[in-house]
């Protein structure tokens, strides 16, 4: 086998026996992406040099008999709306285009920290807005499993970065289920952590009481080892959270029995593909199989979902997006006045999909609308976040779909908004009760495509998640998915 | 105020609001796409929520703070280095005073 072909956890294996180096590694997934790049573009920016030169202090350190963190010398692909000190970070956004940051986002300080050497900095929708990277700016990425569909998104960068064999692992942001989703569409691990689990600093806001950083890998193994380095308390960022970290990867094999698990048949109408909906089923049958206890459950607040995210998502983005002013930073336009200066610079700036919101977002929270709408959909989410207390005091684990389809071709919702946003339905109940949730694979659908299933268990209790969706994992096959871009194990 | 009256007439007042410029085109085509999403949202106001306090924040514990203390700060080659509206260490602004416009 390849080392580009390899699980995080097998290179860091290797690494540690010495018996390959960072470079190699890096050097392996280099090469492969000159191949596979052209087809996919999930890069906004590579840095390729930076890498090397990471990696080669991995082996120097590891030359001199040091003690490495588990992942030093396994490569890490970063979405572009986490700050990377003096490495351009766009946002996915003309406004950002050479915008040049002058410090790392926490989770890349650790990671820089712990020796991961960073592949480049991966596509997404503009400023994190959609559900297929077609937003973004620059040009869309393409799905691996399928040149023609969509990845995802919007960390849909990331997610076909790792599918294709670029990176073994990336980092990306969930505010409404852009983790998760690429996750499923793209055959891979995806995990939204708790709300306060993972430091935000320096993760550019979209709408902060829903944004979390979180992260994509081949593997539930692999996803618990980076959730261990990334996760903590940040005096960078006062919503962290000081509860303790766990050592995931040690309770991985603990299995199921015992637990119980709710079934969340109502957020799969009838609409849904009938192969996803079976996935989640089949998922369901084999936690049983495995000890666990499966009822079906009904959360009635999450069906109003849909419009309680985007009226606080667009709310919030309104405001956070009002620090683009062009003076400070980033793409500034000429005008008479600062009015018009301002205007013209945004209006240049921003993408259709940015405009809308914050348009949207600034008439809701105009006083005619802001109880009927803002305030409104504020005590929905009360109602949600009961539905959930409720259910988690039943439940250890909820078990859903995450996605209506599999990957949608390139084109097909990219003029239609509303469509776009309703394939977002059984994503969104999560981050606006602050829960973690994760996406693993179920199989592959008709056209030879990845399903996603979608874990939720109570806030910081992502060691369930991984341990159920380790299961899954071992139940459907050895090693992970792989795309027409990753090889079978040979 | 209702809102299937549409967002046109509204529309010209948002952008002064949100200080974001649109072509007539750019005007035309999210008019459509605000009322079709304004439509989608306005469902929340079915549910039933009286007497339930509204969610502003997830935060479990209370927020921390550090110290109120002086720590290091980015160096002023840093703070300036994306913009073109450097002056020593000042950042540039139009005129907001007086009679003469300034272009920036």
């Amino acid at each position: 086998m390849k080392l580009f072909e390899m699980t995080a956890l097998e290179l860091s294996r290797l690494l540690q026996k010495k018996e390959v180096s960072a470079v190699e590694v890096t050097q392996s997934f280099m090469e492969h992406a000159e191949a596979v790049e052209p087809q996919v573009r999930a890069y906004i920016t590579r840095t390729s040099e930076t890498a090397l030169a990471e990696a080669e202090a991995v082996d120097e350190k590891r030359r001199r008999g040091e003690t490495m963190p588990l992942l030093a010398g396994v490569p890490l692909a970063v979405k572009d709306n986490i700050c990377t000190g003096g490495v351009r970070t766009t946002c996915g956004s003309r406004f950002l285009e050479e915008y040049l940051p002058p410090e790392d986002a926490t989770v890349v300080k650790k990671a820089r920290a712990a020796g991961l050497p960073l592949m480049g900095k991966t596509n997404l929708d503009e400023f994190a807005m959609g559900s297929s990277t077609e937003n973004s700016a620059f040009f869309p990425t393409h799905n691996p499993w399928d040149l023609q569909r969509v990845p995802g998104g919007s960390s849909g960068g990331s997610a076909a970065a790792v599918a294709a064999g670029m990176a073994p692992l990336a980092l990306g942001t969930d505010t409404g289920g852009s983790v998760r989703q690429p996750a499923a569409f793209c055959g891979l691990v995806g995990l939204r952590p708790t709300y306060g689990r993972v430091s935000r600093a320096g993760v550019m806001a979209l709408a902060s009481s829903l944004d979390q950083a979180g992260l994509l890998a081949l593997t539930t193994a692999d996803a618990a080892l980076l959730l261990g380095l990334i996760a903590g308390e940040d005096r960078d960022d006062p919503t962290s959270s000081s509860e303790p970290v766990a050592d995931y990867l040690s309770t991985l094999q603990e299995g199921v029995k015992g637990l119980r698990v709710g079934l969340l048949t109502e957020n799969m109408p009838e609409h849904f593909d009938r192969e996803i909906i079976a996935a989640v089923h089949r998922a369901a049958a084999v936690l049983a199989e495995n000890g666990a206890v499966v009822e079906e459950l009904s959360l009635p607040h999450t069906g109003s979902s849909l419009e309680v995210y985007h009226l606080l998502c667009a709310a919030e983005a309104s405001s956070n997006l009002g620090r683009f002013d062009g003076l400070r930073y980033g793409r500034s336009a000429r005008g008479e006045n600062v009015a018009e200066m301002y205007s013209r610079t945004r209006g240049e700036g921003f993408g259709p999909e940015v405009k809308r919101r914050i348009l949207l977002g600034t008439c809701i929270l105009r006083e005619s609308r802001y109880e009927s709408y803002y305030l409104q959909a504020l005590r929905v989410r009360t109602l949600i976040r009961r539905d959930y207390e409720a259910a988690l005091n039943r439940f250890d684990l909820l078990l859903g779909a995450v996605t209506p389809t599999t990957a949608f071709k390139l084109g097909e919702k990219k003029d239609d908004p509303v469509a776009m946003y309703h394939a977002d339905i059984c994503l969104l109940p999560g981050p606006l009760a602050g829960i973690p949730a994760l996406s693993v694979p179920g199989g592959l659908g008709s056209g030879g495509l990845p399903i996603g299933v979608q874990l939720t268990a109570a806030p910081f209790r992502e060691e369930i998640l991984f341990r159920a969706a380790h299961l899954l994992e071992q139940e459907r096959g050895p090693g992970p998915l792989r795309s027409q871009l990753l090889p079978p194990a040979s | 105020m209702a809102v299937n009256q549409g967002i046109e007439e509204e529309l010209d007042e948002l952008c002064d609001l949100a200080c974001l410029y649109l072509s007539p085109a750019e005007k035309e085509q999210i008019a459509g796409q605000l009322n079709a999403i304004l439509r989608l949202v306005s469902q929340i106001q079915k549910v039933e929520t009286d007497g339930v306090e509204p969610t502003f924040y997830l935060a479990a514990r209370p927020v921390h703070f550090r110290k109120d203390q002086v720590e290091p700060s980015l160096h002023p080659d840093q703070v300036f280095r994306n913009t073109v509206h450097r002056s020593e260490c000042y950042f540039r602004v139009p005129r907001i005073a007086g009679d003469e416009p300034e272009k920036v």
